[in-house]
């Protein structure tokens, strides 16, 4: 319990790092001005200085941010203005973001899902019979998947299944995007199984390599010797060590992907949080990237600190290291 | 429907098997490794038989071949790059070509293994409680809450203090011994006929070492358990074993029952290996008989005798020609060796090599062993408890 409290309190304090940092890095940007400018540079002067007043770019450095901050925990993220000369309008960042959210969510939800329930099995499986003609293919499979970009894939199954073949709709822009999975799982699946290939191949290599290190263990050849069925060895005394390693990539993979889907959402039109990103950086929207990475870097870090505790779950012995520690 | 499969498998396992006749029948066993050097003929024709409660020493260095032994007769090596040939009889039940899933019926409930180190052969991540529930589920057609029962029972018996508490833990919270009595916990939970015990004090604590040796024989007379008790140390078998094997590369160098292995041993490499243990009642800063040279070369042993190279009585024939396993003076004591210690072409050989200056010849101090004559068994170091419980602070306690 003090161990999960000392882990909080440090989660805190990276947080205030990454949200002050990010702040700042976008101030750096450009300047007060020029960020107003940018973002609508055909509106009246007039115009601007009023956004830059509801903004509140004319305030103090730390006062800004202290706003933003404050704005940023009840759910104000400021606005997106667009238009020219003297007709400025502008839709709050929040009501984007939380139409696209949830797509970048299930996107990296399922892709992740899909891996690891392919993965898990087969790096035991390799692990188990290692030097087999189905590990050797196994591991030419996982070195082709990865050699393979996942642009790549996912053109050749855009291609395939969906132009060729028709069997699934390749673009996903529709308005409003049906956000249930039941709904929308024929715009996602393509995208999720391009996102998810290469991940199986990295995840059958890591397990399979950890699984074999442990089935070397003096305690596999006891719970063998003690009439335990093969099955049961492997799932249940040697996985759990072995899945270290695993757990921490998948973690790294899991955060990277919610922003950093661009090339598998642009291909497939997927409405999500990394097109939405790359968008807001061209047409120089700097509250929406600021929000954006904010909140890709919150997600990272809940993410890891999750992780962080699964590893005690998973291996006592770090628990009770920690614990005397 | 698999509840019922379950009971007839247990019922089945337990099933009453004829009582007359050795537990165990190992006859001309090879095992034999296929490594990128070569083929390692790690166990090279053993015949040994076990009788029912009995307990049978086997003795050897580091590389003789006495573990891979035990993990053969029980079945327990990988499949790949491993032969196994000759005959073993588990109850009069040929088991040597059995497969892993019909072995997987005796393993745990009819023959169990304790291991050589109890800081690796606990699963780490495992609480004490289930690594024995599970075995007692997999085997006997039990209720959980039963087989809690049965695991803290077990726990008792090996002297765990605290064993309610002991069972929700992990290995890593136990010291070397309490995981060690651990292990034995596990290994007779189910009760098995036959127990091989796998050097089970050598990775731990001197002090615990007895009290380990001690409770096994405890558990083994109280269950009329068989046990194969593996070991590099003849202290360690001398006072336990009724049969002692005296292995070398592979082979079976000399057999006998204890007292009269100890009282009239036969073999070289057998009296070597007593010289090497220290003497309590020499005097201080006397220098250790280590055997000189080092363990064959199980890919390419020598020629002849295998243990001729270190040898302090070896001769012509030895390097040519490999001695035959023959009877002592009783069919019950048998060795390899064309002239065994004791015998006038023994003396004569090892004047003959003093002579000419071998080594091995020299190293042989006299007065420590005279060659050949009988030797007490109670004259050895034996690993008793006497001596060493009076040293330890709670023998039964937290160790």
């Amino acid at each position: 319990m003090r161990m999960i409290f000392t882990k909080l309190v440090r989660l805190v304090v990276v947080l205030f790092v990454v949200t002050f940092l990010s702040f700042w890095f976008i101030k750096l940007i450009g300047g007060n001005n020029d960020l107003v400018a940018k973002m609508i540079p055909f509106a009246s002067i007039e115009e601007k200085e009023r956004v830059r007043e509801e903004i509140g770019l004319n305030k103090p450095f730390f006062v800004q941010y202290r706003n933003w901050i404050g704005n940023f925990v009840t759910g104000d993220l400021g606005q997106i203005y667009t238009g020219s000369g003297a007709n400025v309008a502008s839709v709050p960042v929040s009501e984007t973001i939380v139409k696209r959210l949830p797509v970048s969510l299930e996107l990296m939800l399922y892709a992740q899902l899909l891996a690891l329930a392919i993965a898990i099995p087969l790096g035991v499986f390799t692990a188990y019979r290692a030097g087999s003609k189905f590990d050797r293919g196994s591991n030419m499979a996982a070195f082709g998947l990865l050699a393979l970009p996942q642009f790549v894939v996912a053109l050749l199954l855009a291609t395939y299944v969906g132009a060729k073949w028709q069997l699934l709709p390749t673009q996903a822009n529709v308005d409003p995007f049906p956000l249930s999975p039941a709904d929308n799982w024929q715009y996602m699946l393509m995208p999720i199984i391009s996102l998810a290939l290469a991940q199986i191949a990295i995840y059958t290599r890591l397990l399979r390599s950890d699984m074999i290190a442990t089935l070397q263990e003096d305690f596999i050849t006891t719970a063998k010797a003690k009439g335990i069925p093969a099955k049961r060895v492997l799932f249940r005394h040697a996985l759990r060590p072995s899945s270290l390693t695993l757990l921490t990539v998948a973690g790294l993979n899991v955060g990277a992907l919610i922003g950093g889907a661009v090339v598998i959402e642009r291909i497939f039109q997927v409405p999500g949080i990394g097109g939405l990103l790359a968008a807001s950086i061209l047409s120089q929207q700097y509250l929406l990237t600021q929000s954006l990475v904010v909140l890709i870097a919150i997600f990272y870090i809940l993410l890891n600190f999750f992780v962080d505790i699964l590893y005690s779950v998973l291996d006592p012995r770090i628990r009770h290291a920690r614990a005397v520690a | 429907m698999r509840k019922s499969k379950k009971s007839a498998d247990a019922a089945a396992r337990f099933e009453t098997e004829p009582a007359e006749g050795p537990l165990l029948q190992v006859v001309d066993l090879h095992t034999h490794f296929h490594t990128g050097r070569g083929v390692a003929r790690a166990v090279d024709g053993v015949t040994l038989s076990l009788e029912r409660g009995q307990t049978l020493g086997v003795v050897g260095e580091s590389g003789s071949g006495k573990t891979v032994l035990a993990r053969s007769i029980m079945g327990l090596l990988p499949k790949s790059n491993v032969e196994r040939t000759g005959s073993i009889l588990f109850e009069g039940r040929e088991i040597i070509d059995a497969s892993n899933d019909e072995l997987r019926a005796l393993w745990g409930s009819q023959m169990s293994m304790v291991f050589q180190d109890p800081m690796t052969s606990l699963n780490p991540v495992m609480k004490i409680g289930n690594q024995i529930t599970e075995m007692i589920l997999q085997h006997l057609d039990v209720s959980k809450k039963y087989a809690g029962e049965l695991a803290l029972a077990q726990l008792k018996a090996v002297g765990i203090p605290e064993a309610e508490r002991r069972l929700k833990e992990y290995p890593h919270q136990m010291s070397g011994g309490m995981r060690q009595r651990i292990m034995i916990a596990i290994a007779i939970a189910c009760g098995p006929k036959l127990l091989f015990a796998d050097e089970p004090t050598t990775a731990l604590d001197v002090t615990v070492q007895a009290q380990i040796l001690d409770l096994l024989e405890e558990q083994q007379r109280e269950r009329f358990m068989a046990m194969i008790l593996v070991t590099h140390d003849l202290g360690v078998v001398a006072g336990r074993a009724d049969e002692i094997v005296v292995m070398y590369a592979g082979r079976i160098v000399e057999k006998a029952p204890t007292g009269l292995l100890f009282s009239d041993m036969r073999h070289p490499y057998t009296e070597a290996l007593l010289r090497s243990i220290p003497k309590l009642s020499a005097p201080s800063h006397s220098l250790l008989q280590a055997i000189g040279g080092r363990p064959p070369d199980i890919v390419n042993p020598p020629t002849g005798c295998k243990f001729s190279p270190r040898c302090p009585y070896v001769h012509e024939k030895c390097t040519q020609e490999e001695p035959p396993l023959v009877d002592a003076t009783s069919p019950d004591h048998q060795f390899r060796c064309w002239t065994p210690v004791g015998t006038p072409e023994n003396r004569a050989a090892l004047e003959a090599n003093r002579a000419a200056g071998l080594e091995s010849a020299l190293a042989v101090v006299e007065d420590v062993l005279p060659a050949g004559v009988s030797t007490a068994t109670e004259t050895l170091p034996q690993v008793t408890t006497s001596h060493l419980r009076g040293g330890t602070i709670n023998p039964k306690g937290s160790v």
